[in-house]
C-alpha cells in the first residue's frame, strides 16, 4: 500500500517546551544528523558553552537555559530534522515548509542544505538576532471555533498602524501571519503599547495577547542589521537545489528542478529576515498546490497544530469549516 | 490513427524524454551558463520555463479528461503556444498583460513569481467553474489576476487590443497630471497584449494596431508590446504563411520582430530585445511568434474533419515542447529521470488539485451570478466638488450657479464637465473634435482652454479606439469621459461597451484578500461616463447618421447606466450622478444627449425661453433611475410617459390638451437604465391611462416594448388602458420626409385624445 502523502511543516521557536525535554536525544539516530549534532556539540564545548545534548538531557527544564534564543533554536532544529528523517519512512513528502526558524530547518529537510550547514545557518541567525532590541507579541484573530474573526483582524491592523505612526521608537509591523494568530513585532516602546492596547481575548485556555519570551523583533525592518551581517557571514553557505518542493514564507514554491540556490540564500538571509513571514500563505499553498493527504507538523511540541488548523478552517479545505470538523477529519497530524 | 489527439500528443513528448540518449557532452555546461551559444537563457531558467510550459500542457490534457467526466467546462487550450511562458518570465510582473486565451503557460510563469499565488489550484477552480474561482467566481473561464496585473477577459475576438493601448497610453497621461496609476505600476512599465493570427483579422484588432501606429505618429508615448501567436489556422481556416508578416512588417510606427517557438532560446532573445525596445523607447513593438496549434481549436473541434491526418501528425511533430525537451536533455539542463519526475509531479499535482476543485461550491443562485452587475442603490452615488477657489479659477469668474439667467443644454453641459474635471483630477474628456473645437455642438466648449490638452484631447476618428482608450484608461485609474460624436457611430464600436467594458465586472469578482481571508479586494471595472450625441429631429438635416433614433443596442447590455437628459439642469445632475456611479462603483455610464435639444431655448412659443434652466447647486445630484413628473393633478385622465425629444413635444401637447379641458400629466423617464418603472406604475395607476411616447423606432429600438411588458404584466394595472406612439421602422431620411417616419406632436395629441375616450375598467 502506498504511503500517505504529506506536506511537512517545520516548527519555529517556542516548540521546545518543558514536555519536550529529551526530544533530541530520543529522536536523533546515527547518521549525518547525529554527526552534525556531535559537531555542533564539539563547537559549543570548544567555545565553553553547554552542549545541545547536555541541555536536552537536563533533568529539569530551566527557562533561562532552554528558552535562550540560541539554545532553543538549535535544539528545535536538530529535533525536527531527526523527526523528519523518521517521518519520511511513513509518508510520501510532497513539499516542505516551515514557520520562521522552521524555514531554516526546511532547507536541510528538503535537501537544499546538509545537516551540518543547516546548523551553521540556525546558529548564526540565532546569534545575530540576539543583539537586536525589541520583541514579539502574539495575539489572535480567531474565535473558539477557529473561524477567522475579520473584525479583530481589522482592529489589529488599525492599532498596528496607529502605534507605528507614533515615530521611529514605536516601529512595529506584522512579524508572522500565523493562521488565525498574529505575531506582531517592534521596538520595546511599540511592544509595550501593543500589550496595553490590543484587545484582551481568550481562546481555549490561552489568554491573548502575550509577549514571546526571549524573542526579538524578527521578520521586520528592525532586523536589517541581522540581514546585512548574515549575508556576509553566510555568503558561502552551500545551498543547493532542494530534492523536493520548498514553500517559503511568502507562500512561493521552489521546485527541485529549477530553483536558483542564490535566490534561496538571498531569501534566507535577507527577504524573510526583514519582511513579514507569511506562514498562513505557506500553509495555504501547501493545501491548494499540493493537496496532500495530511499536513504533517514535525519536530518537538505541537504548537503549530492550532495555526495550521486555523488555515484549514479558513480555507474550508476538504469541507472542514470549524475546529470540531477539523479534529474529526484528521488532516493535521504530528506523527 | 486516433481522432482524439490528446494521447498521441502526450505520448510523443513522454517517449522523447524516455528514449533520449542523454546529454551531448559538447553541449553540456553549468546550470547558470547559457543553454546555447550566444543565448541569454541559462539552463536553469530554461527548466523554469519548461515547468510553466508543462503545467499549461498538462492542464490542457486534464481539462479534456475532466470534461469527459463532466467536471470541466472549458477545453480551449494553449497546446503548442507554450513559448509564451518566456514572456511571462521576462516581463516585469507589474507589466500589465492583456492576454490571448491560449496563454496558459504565460499565466503559469507569471503567477509563480507572485507571493502566495496558487496557479495549479486556481486553474482547476476555473476549469471546474467553481464559485471560488478567484478570477471570475465561476462565471467564465478567463485568465486574470489583479494582484499579478492581468485584467481578466476572453479575448476571443481580439477586442482587447484597443483597451490594452488605452492602458499603455494612460500611464504617462496620468503621471503628467501627477497621479500614480491605480494599479501601482512602476514608471517604466509596459503593456503586453497577445492574440492569434486569426483574431488579428478582426476589425477591432486592426483598429487597435492602427491606433498604436497613429499614436507614434502623433508623438505620444505608447509602450505596448504586441505578440501575435501565429499557429497558421483559425479553427479550420488556414492563415497564409506570410500573411501576418506582410501585414505587420512595414506597419508605420510599430517595430516588427519575429521568432519561432521551435527555437526557445531564439524566442527568449527576441522577447528580450522587444521588451527592451518598448521599455526604453516607449513605442509599440510587434513580435510575430510562429508556432503550431495542437489538439484542435478546442475539445469539440475534431481536426480530422477539416485537416488531413498527415497534416495533423506533421503539426504534432512540430510540437514546440519536443524541441524544447530535446534541448534541455541534450544540454544537461536536466536529466531524463528528473524531467520525467517533473512531468509526473506536475500531472499528479494538477490531478489532486482538480479533485479538490471539483468539490468546491458552484454558482447556485441568480443573485450570486448577477451580483457584479448590480447598480448602486438609492443614496449610494455621491459627487465630489472642488474648492470654491479652484472652481472660480477654472470658471474664470462667477460660478455658474451665481448666474441667475437660465441656460440651454449645450451651455450647461460644458459647465457640468468643468466642475467634474476640477473635482476629479483623474477625469479626462476625449473624443473626436472635443478639444479646441469644443465639440461639433459646443458641448465641450471651453474645456480645452480651462484644462489644456493633458485633460481634454482629440482622438483619431475611430469610435472603437475611443471606447478602447476609455477602458484602458479606466483600468489604469482614470475616470474617462469619452464622447461619441453621433449615436449612429456608436454601433460600429458597440462591442467595446457590450462585450468588453460592461462585461469586465462580470468576469472579475475580485480576489480574496490574502491578508483578510474572505474579504474581496478590488475587482476590475471600467468606470466611465460615455457621452453620446444622438436622436433625431434635426429639421430634415443630417439623414440617418445624424438622426439615429435607436438605443436598442444599449438597452440590452446588462448592468450599464443609460440616461437621456432632455433639459439643461437634468443634464448637469445626471452627469454628476453618473460620475459618482463611475468613480465610486465602477459603473459604465452612457449619457445620451439629444442633439435637437442642445440649442433649444424655447418650449411653447418662440422667445419664451422656457427650455432654459438654472445651474443646480454643485453638491446636488439626481437619484439613479428617478424620473420626473410634470404638472400632475388629481383629475388627470392620462399619463404620458416619455423621454428626450418626446418630453419636449409631450409638454407642448400637454398644454394644448389642457386648453381643450383635458388634464394629463407627463412623466419623463430620464433614465432608460435603470428604468423608473415603479414611478411609472404609480402614475399609471393614478390616471388609469398611459401613453408611451417613444421617439425611437417601434421594433425594440427604444424603451417602450419593455415598459409595455412591465405594465401589462402588473395585475394592479389590469384595468388600465395602454398605448404607445413610436417612430416608423425606418432609417431617417433627409428633408421634410424625416417627419413622416418620426413621432410628431399631432401623433401624440391624437393618440392622447383617443385614449382619453377609452373607458378604464
Amino acid at each position: 500500500m502506498s504511503r500517505p502523502t504529506a506536506v511537512l511543516i517545520c516548527p519555529g521557536r517556542g516548540s521546545y517546551t518543558r514536555e519536550e525535554l529529551g526530544f533530541v536525544g530520543r529522536t536523533v539516530r546515527a547518521g549525518p544528523i547525529a554527526d552534525a549534532l556531535a559537531a555542533a556539540d564539539a563547537a559549543r564545548e570548544a567555545a565553553g558553552r553547554p552542549t545541545l545534548s547536555a541541555i536536552d538531557a537536563a533533568e529539569k527544564f530551566r527557562p533561562g537555559l532552554h528558552l535562550d534564543g540560541e539554545n532553543a533554536a538549535e535544539l528545535i532544529y536538530f529535533g525536527t530534522l531527526a523527526h523528519v528523517e523518521q517521518l519520511r519512512e511513513r509518508y510520501d513528502i510532497l513539499a516542505v515548509c516551515g514557520n520562521s526558524l522552521g524555514w531554516y530547518t526546511a532547507l536541510p529537510a528538503s535537501g537544499a542544505l546538509d545537516p551540518a550547514n543547516g546548523w551553521r545557518l540556525v546558529a548564526t541567525m540565532a546569534r545575530l538576532q540576539k543583539s537586536i532590541p525589541g520583541g514579539q507579541v502574539l495575539t489572535t484573530a480567531v474565535g473558539e471555533d477557529w473561524r477567522p474573526d475579520f473584525g479583530q483582524q481589522v482592529e489589529i491592523q488599525r492599532l498596528l498602524v496607529e502605534i507605528d505612526d507614533r515615530g521611529d521608537d514605536h516601529t512595529c509591523d506584522y512579524s508572522i501571519r500565523l493562521g488565525g494568530h498574529v505575531v506582531l513585532a517592534g521596538t520595546e516602546a511599540a511592544i509595550a503599547a501593543l500589550l496595553e492596547q490590543l484587545p484582551k481575548r481568550s481562546v481555549g485556555a490561552r489568554e491573548f495577547p502575550f509577549r514571546l519570551a526571549g524573542h526579538g523583533p524578527f521578520h521586520t525592518s528592525l532586523c536589517e542589521p541581522t540581514s546585512v551581517a548574515a549575508a556576509e557571514e553566510l555568503a558561502a553557505l552551500p545551498v543547493t537545489m532542494p530534492s523536493c518542493h520548498l514553500i517559503d514564507g511568502f507562500g512561493r514554491v521552489h521546485s527541485p528542478w529549477s530553483t536558483d540556490p542564490r535566490e534561496l540564500l538571498h531569501y534566507t538571509t535577507h527577504e524573510q529576515v526583514v519582511e513579514t513571514f507569511d506562514f498562513t500563505a505557506a500553509v495555504r499553498t501547501a493545501m491548494r498546490e499540493f493537496q496532500p493527504d495530511v499536513l504533517l507538523c514535525a519536530g518537538p511540541g505541537s504548537s503549530l497544530r492550532a495555526p495550521v488548523g486555523h488555515c484549514v478552517v479558513a480555507e474550508g479545505w476538504r469541507g472542514v469549516h470549524d475546529k470540531e470538523a477539523l479534529f474529526a477529519a484528521g488532516l493535521v497530524v504530528t506523527d | 490513427m486516433s481522432i482524439r489527439r490528446e494521447g498521441p500528443v502526450a505520448e510523443r513528448l513522454l517517449a522523447l524524454i524516455r528514449e533520449h540518449p542523454g546529454p551531448d557532452r559538447a553541449r553540456t555546461g553549468p546550470l547558470d551558463a547559457p543553454i546555447a551559444p550566444h543565448s541569454a537563457m541559462t539552463r536553469r531558467r530554461a527548466v523554469l520555463i519548461f515547468e510553466s510550459a508543462i503545467q499549461s500542457r498538462l492542464q490542457d490534457l486534464l481539462s479534456r479528461e475532466l470534461k469527459d467526466r463532466g467536471i470541466s467546462y472549458y477545453t480551449i487550450g494553449s497546446a503548442g503556444h507554450e513559448a509564451n511562458a518566456i514572456f511571462g518570465e521576462l516581463l516585469a510582473p507589474t507589466d500589465t498583460a492583456f492576454l490571448h486565451y491560449r496563454s496558459g503557460a504565460f499565466m503559469a510563469a507569471r503567477l509563480r513569481r507572485g507571493r502566495g499565488e496558487t496557479p495549479f489550484f486556481d486553474a482547476m477552480l476555473s476549469f471546474c467553474a467553481s464559485a471560488e474561482d478567484p478570477v471570475s467566481g465561476g462565471r467564465h473561464k478567463v485568465l486574470g489576476s489583479p494582484r499579478m496585473h492581468v485584467p481578466p477577459q476572453t479575448s476571443t475576438i481580439a477586442s482587447h487590443l484597443p483597451k490594452a493601448l488605452g492602458f499603455a497610453m494612460a500611464m504617462s497621461r496620468l503621471r503628467r497630471q501627477g497621479i500614480e496609476p491605480a494599479s501601482g505600476v512602476p514608471l517604466d512599465s509596459i503593456v503586453y497584449c497577445s492574440f492569434g493570427d486569426a483574431s488579428i483579422n478582426h476589425a477591432t484588432a486592426q483598429a487597435g494596431l492602427h491606433a498604436a501606429g497613429a499614436a507614434v505618429l502623433h508623438a505620444q508615448p505608447c509602450p505596448i508590446l504586441y505578440v501575435c501567436e501565429d499557429n497558421g489556422i483559425g479553427i479550420s481556416v488556414r492563415t497564409p504563411d506570410d500573411y501576418v508578416e506582410r501585414m505587420m512588417k512595414q506597419r508605420p510606427g510599430i517595430r516588427y520582430f519575429t521568432c519561432d517557438s521551435s527555437d526557445f532560446p531564439g524566442v527568449w532573445a527576441t522577447a528580450q530585445r522587444a521588451i527592451q525596445f518598448v521599455r526604453e523607447q516607449r513605442r509599440p513593438a510587434f513580435v510575430h511568434l510562429r508556432t503550431v496549434r495542437l489538439m484542435g481549436h478546442a475539445g469539440s473541434d475534431v481536426e480530422a474533419n477539416h485537416m488531413p491526418l498527415e497534416q495533423i501528425e506533421a503539426n504534432e511533430r512540430r510540437d514546440p515542447l519536443l524541441g524544447f525537451a530535446e534541448l534541455l536533455l541534450s544540454t544537461g539542463a536536466i536529466g531524463r529521470d528528473e524531467l520525467l519526475a517533473l512531468y509526473r509531479d506536475t500531472d499528479a499535482r494538477l490531478r489532486r488539485a482538480a479533485t479538490e476543485a471539483a468539490s468546491r461550491p458552484k454558482l447556485t443562485g441568480v443573485g450570486e451570478i448577477t451580483a457584479p452587475l448590480l447598480r448602486p442603490g438609492r443614496g449610494q452615488c455621491a459627487i465630489a466638488v472642488a474648492s470654491e477657489q479652484r472652481r472660480r479659477e477654472v470658471f474664470g469668474g462667477p460660478l455658474p450657479e451665481e448666474d441667475a439667467r437660465p441656460r440651454h443644454l449645450a451651455y450647461r453641459i460644458p459647465q457640468a464637465l468643468t466642475d467634474i474635471l476640477a473635482a476629479y483630477p483623474n477625469a479626462f474628456v476625449f473624443g473626436e473634435d472635443v478639444a479646441r473645437k469644443g465639440g461639433v455642438y459646443n458641448a465641450t466648449k471651453g474645456l480645452y482652454e480651462r484644462f489644456r490638452g493633458g485633460r481634454v484631447f482629440n482622438t483619431i476618428l475611430d469610435e472603437t479606439t475611443i471606447l478602447g482608450l476609455a477602458q484602458g484608461m479606466a483600468q489604469a485609474g482614470c475616470l474617462p469621459i469619452p464622447e461619441i460624436q453621433y449615436l449612429a457611430y456608436l454601433h460600429n464600436a458597440i462591442d467595446q461597451i457590450r462585450g468588453e467594458a460592461a462585461s469586465l465586472q462580470f468576469f472579475s469578482t475580485g480576489h480574496n484578500s490574502l491578508d483578510h481571508p474572505g474579504h474581496q479586494i478590488s475587482s476590475y471595472s471600467n468606470p466611465m461616463v460615455v457621452r453620446i450625441a444622438g436622436l433625431a429631429y434635426q429639421k430634415g438635416f443630417g439623414g440617418h447618421f445624424h438622426n439615429d433614433n435607436s438605443v436598442g443596442a444599449l438597452l440590452e447590455i446588462p448592468g450599464i447606466v443609460l440616461g437621456v437628459p432632455a433639459r439643461a439642469d437634468d443634464a448637469v445632475l445626471m452627469l454628476r450622478t453618473m460620475t459618482g456611479a463611475a468613480h465610486d462603483h465602477g459603473m459604465v455610464n452612457v449619457c445620451l444627449e439629444p442633439i435637437a435639444l442642445y440649442m433649444q431655448k424655447d418650449l411653447h412659443e418662440p422667445g419664451d425661453g422656457l427650455w432654459q434652466f438654472a445651474y443646480p447647486p454643485p453638491h446636488e445630484l439626481m437619484e439613479l433611475g428617478e424620473g420626473r413628473v410634470y404638472e400632475p393633478s388629481d383629475d388627470d385622465a392620462l399619463t404620458i410617459v416619455t423621454f428626450g425629444n418626446g418630453l419636449w413635444m409631450s409638454l407642448r401637447v400637454q398644454r394644448r390638451l389642457r386648453q381643450r379641458g383635458i388634464s394629463v400629466r407627463v412623466f419623463d423617464l430620464r433614465w432608460l437604465m435603470p428604468l423608473p418603472i415603479e414611478q411609472v406604475k404609480e402614475h399609471v395607476r393614478a390616471t388609469g391611462r398611459c401613453l408611451i411616447v417613444d421617439e425611437c423606432r417601434a421594433s425594440n429600438a427604444g424603451p417602450s416594448p419593455l415598459l409595455l411588458a412591465e405594465l401589462c404584466q402588473d395585475p394592479e394595472l389590469a384595468g388600465c388602458v395602454l398605448r404607445r406612439v413610436a417612430a416608423v421602422d425606418s432609417y431617417v431620411p433627409l428633408a421634410a420626409a424625416a417627419n413622416l417616419v418620426l413621432v410628431q406632436e399631432p401623433d401624440i395629441e391624437q393618440a392622447a385624445l383617443q385614449l382619453c375616450e377609452e373607458r378604464v375598467r
